[in-house]
């Protein structure tokens, strides 16, 4: 391999001498404890270095840093400048990386556990002997059960190449070292596929392309609708985009349950009920209909309107019903009624396609997908939806008419509608609203959040198959996590619907803390218990390692090299090692490498997380972006050449078309469950019966336990900052004051939150910007910082029933003093 | 003369704190000793609205510290002459010469803008971080936002002014009508913390 150029940095003046070092076992030399005093630091050369640096968690930041070092150790970080400076970004989080990279939580050396799982009962052990206890165990394993029975669980915890949770292409190819050693050892990849839920309603309606513009993009739109997102809280980088578009003349619209920091800024705040948005969306499409502001020109050219549905089985009628042989490819196209001809033809040979009162063909009874939209819809007038939604119907209406007329219309849409169960049929009914009012595809308007980054561009995701080239059959597991208990897999890890497969009996947990940020607790620990044996790589004490057999001390992402950051802007980004890894911390690609070493295939391995980048990044793509590999590493960043507009020309479904009407019903998992295909096919609200207001559940249990983003975690990041907790220092509990009177509950109040599932013990706070009978949450903590119990243990692991998505939002609780 | 000076649009702040953490950070502070807060208004818990739900709420942020005031109601109180003034008319403590007495947060019109730290200040962390020429902290004395004069002097901003996520801060020369400040005050309707006092702040706000 050829000689890579190592990274420039540069000197920044300083005056004064800086202060402690850092010993190769980790303690902090030099100095007596911090005193802030100059004249108690040892006195060195001073000399500051800015390295440059990425910010890599999972809030769709991806922030590009200077890491400031001093006597090689990090003192600060700040925001670096960006080709385009109004990407620039930071937060809270990160300008207290010190508090992180120092932390007395920080993990500096291997331990084995000697107590019961969870009781934090550890010892110290070598790097040989926690790699040589590995891979004991995971060769018996295999032994027993085949290379399926072992998993690998990488989480979102840092979007980097060589030691973080990239994914995206082929399941098959992670591209990350994770996926590397994943594919090497035919090891069950487990997916933590907890988002999808709000991914299937834009994937039925256009196929799953991309919808939303460049976020630069913002400042053009006549009016901002964020419907489904908090940017203050969970993206506060790209909240600039759209106070800046409101000053500058944008309408800027709220639509969430809750009065928080984005609400405040808006022009018009819908304060919705909780997980009724789709009764929201189908009113909407209703008030559209009846005030003539639907372009039917636009349904019959540019939707499967004018489809025809058989009464009798569901499907399209399509030519070989009519007696006509599929074409040359195979296609066999659907039928649709031309006016002009009076006949029917071939979806794509008519000239005035019909989209209603066509009831029968050729002796099949049939009704056009248009009339079948259009009895849904004619259910939700305003004022039924606004019944069951809580906005008024003159607000309904006037949506309505502003995504008609007051265009382009930015809807933004992020991940936060996803965890309520009816999160897919919701957002098939909000994606149609800006489809179907031409609010996509143009300068202004668009769906989604923009979350792009730039590496997947330059990444060749097959780095990660095998390196011997003969084993990459290994099978494409389903959701083993969830599954596993079940033993439904394969030797080659193939997921078996059937069961009758190996048991997951081992598992290596990166980048995530499951046992804290996933739903129901107590059966993420009885999938611990039923291991033979779990080890987690992380960078200090989570839940989730005080659960495992063995942790492994990960370094810090300023302490290693690599390349990546995925966030709401075009660019990715090199991330030099600016200091040592703390104490016996190791990167996660050396810690992968070693565990593959001591599983035999240590051959295989590029020695360096560089040498691994190398590889794994085209030069070709890197030239598309006018860079090369050494100027990468010498602070120019991969910007990806994404358009400012979303292009909506094609759809991936049949004709190009738009669809308002799924003829298929396909379970991402089938695992024997019971699907009410009855849900799936039309457009329609479906209830939320697992916590909507007159529920079962409500009547025993009357608060809505609604979680939201924290702004100084994310995830479990940052619950080991000290720094971070004089702005959220603990779990608390948000009230209505109104309920919490009623209650008798005074603010900082300490309150116990409980159903039949579980409970949990918190501080209690006031917000009037809270619904009545409703609590709002930071659910970002970990056991130990909950006074007692744990929210995690009062979810349910139920999703919905063909789209596996975590139901943090479908709790509902009592509430009693403590 | 270079008057330096700070706008806040507190109709761009959303309350995220990364002004106030990188101050903490940037100078080193000890434990619950801050330069710089973001407040909710009209509630001492932060992030949380006030008002009536749904009809009248408010959740709005105020970004606060020293207000560097031209005349500032502090200078002439200290005892001991460790409250001064610079040319700049950034107002700063010197903590060899304070004796901690609190006269000068009595004096001062404005709350929660500065600490009086305990004799012996502690420190999240056991090394030091920061700039190398943040600020001591010297226990007993009375500290509070230096506008980071340490950077200022060589050319950068102030730590809070690095970079805002939300876009809501402006930094520079009153008297340069050129600088960003200025072009922000002449263009926007701007008000003054407490004017009635007659300190004149150099911290200007919006909204």
């Amino acid at each position: 391999m050829a000689e890579i150029a190592r990274p420039c940095s540069f000197s920044r003046r300083s005056f004064i001498a800086g202060a402690a070092t850092l010993t190769a076992a980790g303690a902090l030399v030099g100095c007596s404890p911090n005193k802030g005093d100059k004249e108690s630091a040892a006195p060195a050369g001073g000399q500051e270095e800015i390295f440059p640096g990425v910010c890599s968690g999972n809030c769709f930041g991806g922030c590009y840093l200077n890491v400031h070092v001093r006597d090689g150790r990090v003192v600060r970080t700040t925001a670096r400048d960006l080709p385009d400076n109004s990407y620039k970004r930071i937060c809270a989080r990160g300008v207290t990386h010190v508090g992180r990279m120092y932390s007395a939580k920080r993990l500096q050396y291997p331990m084995r556990r000697i107590g019961e799982r969870g009781s934090g009962e550890f010892e110290r052990i070598t790097w040989d002997e926690a790699i040589s206890e590995i891979a004991t165990k995971w060769k018996a394993i295999v032994d027993e059960h085949g290379p399926a029975g072992f998993g690998i669980m990488a989480g979102s915890g840092s979007y980097m190449l060589a030691n973080g949770c990239l994914f995206g292409g082929d399941f098959a190819y992670r591209p990350s070292a994770y996926g590397f050693l994943a594919n090497m050892t035919r090891a069950t990849l487990i997916a933590k596929d907890i988002d999808k839920g709000t991914n299937l309603g834009p994937a039925r309606a256009t196929g799953g392309i991309g919808l939303t513009n460049n976020i630069a993009d913002r400042k053009n739109a006549k009016t901002i609708v964020i419907w489904g997102n908090n940017p203050g809280y969970a993206t506060p980088h790209s909240m600039h985009f759209y106070t800046e578009a409101k000053r500058a003349g944008a309408k800027l619209i709220v639509i969430d349950p809750v009065f928080n920091a984005t609400a405040s800024k808006a022009d018009w705040w819908l304060p919705i009920k909780a997980a009724t948005d789709g009764a929201l969306a189908m009113g909407i499409l209703n008030a559209l209909a009846s005030n003539g502001w639907l372009d039917e020109g636009l349904l019959r050219d540019k939707t499967n309107c004018p489809f025809l549905i058989k009464e009798e089985t569901g499907t399209f009628l399509r030519m070989s019903d009519l007696g006509v042989e599929p074409d040359e490819d195979g296609v066999d196209s659907a039928v649709v009624w031309d006016a002009a001809s009076d006949s029917a033809v071939a979806n794509g040979d008519a000239v005035d396609p019909v989209c209603t009162g066509i009831t029968e063909v050729e002796g099949f009874a049939v009704r056009t997908v248009y009339d079948d939209a259009m009895a849904q819809i004619a259910v939700y007038t305003p004022e039924y939806a606004s019944e069951i939604c809580g906005i008024a119907a003159e607000d309904i209406v006037e949506l309505a008419r502003v995504y008609a007329q007051e265009g382009p219309v930015a809807t933004e849409s992020n991940l936060s509608y996803n965890h309520y169960k009816n999160a897919p049929n919701a957002s098939w009914l909000k994606v149609l609203v800006p489809l179907l009012t031409d609010n996509v595809g143009k300068s202004g308007s668009g769906y989604g959040v923009a979350n792009a980054g730039a590496i997947m561009n330059v990444v060749d995701p097959a780095v990660s198959a095998p390196a011997d080239g003969s084993t990459a059959s290994r099978g494409i597991p389903a959701n083993a996590y969830q599954l596993a208990l079940e033993g439904y897999f394969a030797e080659d890890g193939t997921y078996l619907p059937e069961g009758g497969g190996v048991p997951l009996k081992g598992a290596l947990i990166h980048g995530c803390n499951f046992m804290s940020t996933d739903t129901d607790r107590e059966f993420r620990s009885e999938w611990v218990n039923g291991l033979d044996f779990m080890a987690t790589m992380d960078m200090y004490m989570t839940e989730t390692c005080l659960y495992s057999d063995i942790v492994l001390p990960s370094s810090h992402w300023f302490e290693r090299e690599d390349v990546g950051g995925v966030g709401t802007h075009c660019y990715s980004f090199y991330n030099a090692q600016a200091v040592e890894p703390l104490g016996e911390s190791k990167s996660d690609y050396e810690i992968f490498r070693m565990i593959a070493e001591g599983m035999g295939y240590g051959d295989l391995w590029p020695e360096t997380a560089l040498d691994y980048i190398r590889l794994a990044i085209s030069d070709e793509a890197l030239d598309a972006c006018g860079i090369t590999f050494d100027d990468l590493l010498n602070g120019a960043v991969i910007s990806a050449e994404t358009p400012l507009v979303a292009s909506t020309e094609a759809t991936s479904l049949e004709g190009g078309r738009i669809s308002l009407y799924n003829e298929f019903v396909t379970p991402e998992y089938d695992y024997g469950q019971e699907i009410d295909e009855s849900l799936e096919h039309s457009i329609q609200f479906v209830e939320d019966s697992d916590m909507c207001e007159g529920s079962e559940a409500r009547q025993k249990y009357p608060f809505h336990m609604m979680s939201e983003k924290m702004r100084t975690h994310t995830h479990t990041q940052w619950c080991d900052c000290e720094f971070v907790k004089e702005y959220e220092p603990e779990p608390i509990a948000r009230f209505n004051p109104a309920d919490a009177d009623e209650l008798g509950i005074a603010d900082g109040d300490i309150v116990k939150l409980y159903n039949d599932k579980g409970y949990v013990v918190i501080k209690a706070a006031m917000s009037a910007g809270v619904p009545p009978k409703t609590i709002t949450y930071g659910r970002s903590w970990n056991e130990e910082d909950y006074i007692d119990g744990h929210v995690a243990n009062m979810s349910s692991k139920e999703f919905n029933q063909i789209v596996r998505n975590q139901c943090y939002n479908d709790v509902v609780c009592a509430v009693e003093k403590a | 003369m270079t008057r330096y000076g700070m706008v806040i649009d507190t109709e761009l702040c959303f309350g995220c704190q990364t002004c106030a953490a990188a101050c903490k950070v940037a100078n080193n502070l000890p434990k619950e000793v801050a330069y710089n807060t973001v407040y909710t208004n009209g509630t001492k818990a932060y992030d949380c609205a006030t008002g009536e739900f749904p009809a009248s709420l408010l959740l709005d942020f105020l970004p606060m510290q020293c207000q560097h005031c031209a005349n500032p109601a502090c200078l002439e109180v200290c005892p001991t002459g460790a409250t001064q003034q610079r040319d700049d008319g950034i107002v700063v403590v010197d903590n060899d010469l304070c004796i901690g007495c609190s006269a000068c947060a009595q004096a001062c019109p404005y709350e929660g803008v500065r600490t009086l730290l305990s004799d012996e200040p502690s420190y999240y962390l056991d090394v030091v971080v920061g700039e190398a020429d943040a600020p001591t902290h010297v226990g007993g004395t009375m500290e509070k936002c230096t506008f980071c004069y340490n950077l200022i002097d060589r050319g950068e901003v102030p730590a809070c002014m690095q970079l805002c996520p939300g876009r809501a801060r402006f930094w520079g020369d009153l008297d340069d009508p050129e600088s960003e400040v200025s072009k922000y005050i002449a263009s926007h309707e701007t008000h003054l913390l407490k004017s009635e006092e007659g300190t004149e702040p150099r911290v200007y706000y919006i909204g």
